[in-house]
């Protein structure tokens, strides 16, 4: 019973009274609830924090482990905690700003976001693929798909402009991302809005307790 | 975002939380009484092929990777989305392990990967899975698309995992996912609500859960009361919405009290 208090009942409590709290809170500007939702705000923040401090500890245990063991790939545990290392020095050595170093941020300029950035430009052959791949379906849906895919990619590129015979797709990129898409984008957005609301709704009343279960 | 029902803004969202709440209730307390609201509940014909995919993984001996996506808990992070794909998660974590075929779960944030963690063992104890079975959750990046899309890729390229459920919180990574999910696995679920992620479905050319559906697969999956009353609330709020934006489409196309209404009805496009 102690630890179903402990595991259950408490949470789903302290849970709900603070999540009705920042909820009307939210849409409601009541002053005097101000401070003390700040407040909370900023625990939910801490408690981020010290996950991820409990999150490097055991980063740190399972690829120290890996390189100590010389398991298959250990290269690329020395490599990450190198890496790791190398980054939370910069941001803790004396004189250090922490993470508004300049140091610190030249390493997120000019090595993690131009990484990123290489990385997401996969996305343009991961997308013709998956058209090749859609198209190989031969269904209604797929079909449309790439069709609206490939009238919407020809109307935004810029030479287009220049060739008067590719200007009706011009025209029709705008109709389908004004009509179509907007309309099945609301769609999508209204429904999902409802299962976020029904989801928080039941997270609030302790339906669903995902905390403990 | 505050609102401004004439002066009575607290009282009026009070009203709008208990009627929610009443819409969540009731059907409660239906299925309770071994009624559930079945009438407007339709099959997802993804989560049938999901059970079929999860018994022939067993019968292979291999592992099934499950993610909830890039979101978090804390404000602006998606948590909705989030708890929908640890929701999804959970389920078919249990379904496998009560087949024997062992999970792992990726997440890109501590406090995702903590609630995961949890899930999967409540999953595995539930299931009564052996001890041994393998149901890990693993953080592969803190809050940086980029990184976890990576660490996740080289989780689908494992020989073992040949089943990948990603539901949840998913942008343009899902692309770059659901592409290496289609060379390396066997059979994916696939599902977003975000527009970033939903136009990339349809090319997966496998099954998914488009926006709505990522809130109502749990239910679906392991249907308990608190799950299926969530889904009767769903259809009554969408029913009820449809009627008053067929209602405001007409007033406001014949002009005069329509008016009136054009802001309520007013969306910006996406």
């Amino acid at each position: 019973m102690v630890r179903r208090i402990a595991s259950v009942i408490l949470p789903w409590i302290l849970g709900s009274v603070v999540g009705f709290l920042v909820l009307i809170h939210f849409f409601v500007d009541i002053p005097e609830l101000g401070p003390v939702l700040n407040g909370l705000v900023e625990w939910a923040t801490i408690i981020a924090a010290f996950a991820v401090l409990v999150g490097l500890i055991n980063l740190v245990c399972h690829h120290g482990k890996r390189v100590l063991d010389r398991e298959p790939g250990w290269g690329y545990s020395l490599a990450l905690l190198g890496a790791m290392i190398a980054v939370l020095a910069l941001g803790f050595r004396p004189g250090s700003y922490g993470p508004g170093d300049p140091l610190v941020q030249w390493v997120f300029r000019y090595i993690l976001e131009p990484l990123a950035t290489a990385f997401f430009s996969l996305l343009a052959f991961s997308l013709a693929t998956g058209i090749v791949r859609a198209l190989r379906l031969r269904n209604l849906q797929t079909i449309l798909v790439t069709v609206a895919a490939v009238v919407v990619l020809l109307g935004q590129v810029p030479i287009t402009s220049g060739w008067a015979f590719l200007r009706p797709i011009a025209r029709i990129q705008e109709w389908v991302l004004r009509v179509p898409a907007a309309a099945g984008m609301r769609v999508i957005l209204i429904g999902a809005a409802i299962g976020a609301i029904t989801t928080g709704m039941r997270v609030l009343l302790g339906m669903e307790k995902p905390y403990s279960e | 975002m505050r609102l401004n029902f004439g002066g009575a803004t607290l009282p009026a969202l009070l009203l709008l939380m208990l009627l929610v709440g009443m819409l969540l209730g009731l059907p409660l307390l239906w299925v309770r009484r071994g009624r559930p609201p079945t009438l407007l509940r339709r099959s997802l014909r993804a989560l049938d092929a999901l059970r079929a995919a999860l018994h022939h993984t067993a019968e292979m001996g291999e592992t099934l990777h499950i993610s909830p996506g890039i979101g978090t808990f804390v404000q602006g992070g998606r948590a909705a989305e989030t708890l929908a794909g640890l929701e999804v998660a959970s389920s078919v974590a249990e379904e496998a392990f009560s087949l024997g075929v062992p999970a792992i779960a990726s997440t890109n944030d501590a406090l995702v990967h903590i609630a995961a963690h949890q899930l999967l063992e409540r999953a595995k104890e539930r299931a009564g899975a052996p001890a041994e079975l393998e149901a890990r959750a693993l953080w592969l990046a803190q809050q940086e698309r980029m990184a976890y899309a990576a660490g996740a890729l080289d989780l689908l390229s494992r020989p073992d995992v040949q089943a990948n459920v990603l539901v949840g919180a998913f942008d343009e990574e899902l692309l770059l996912l659901l592409d290496a999910g289609a060379r390396e696995v066997r059979y994916q679920l696939l599902g977003a609500a975000a527009p970033a992620g939903v136009p990339f479905l349809p090319v997966s050319g496998e099954e998914f859960l488009l926006g709505e559906e990522i809130f109502v697969a749990g239910a679906y999956l392991r249907p308990r009361p608190g799950r299926l009353a969530g889904l009767a609330a769903q259809d009554v709020i969408r029913l009820v919405l449809l009627g008053l934006i067929v209602v405001g489409v007409v007033l406001v196309s014949l002009g005069g009290p329509g008016r009136l209404l054009q802001p309520l009805f007013w969306m910006p496009a996406p």
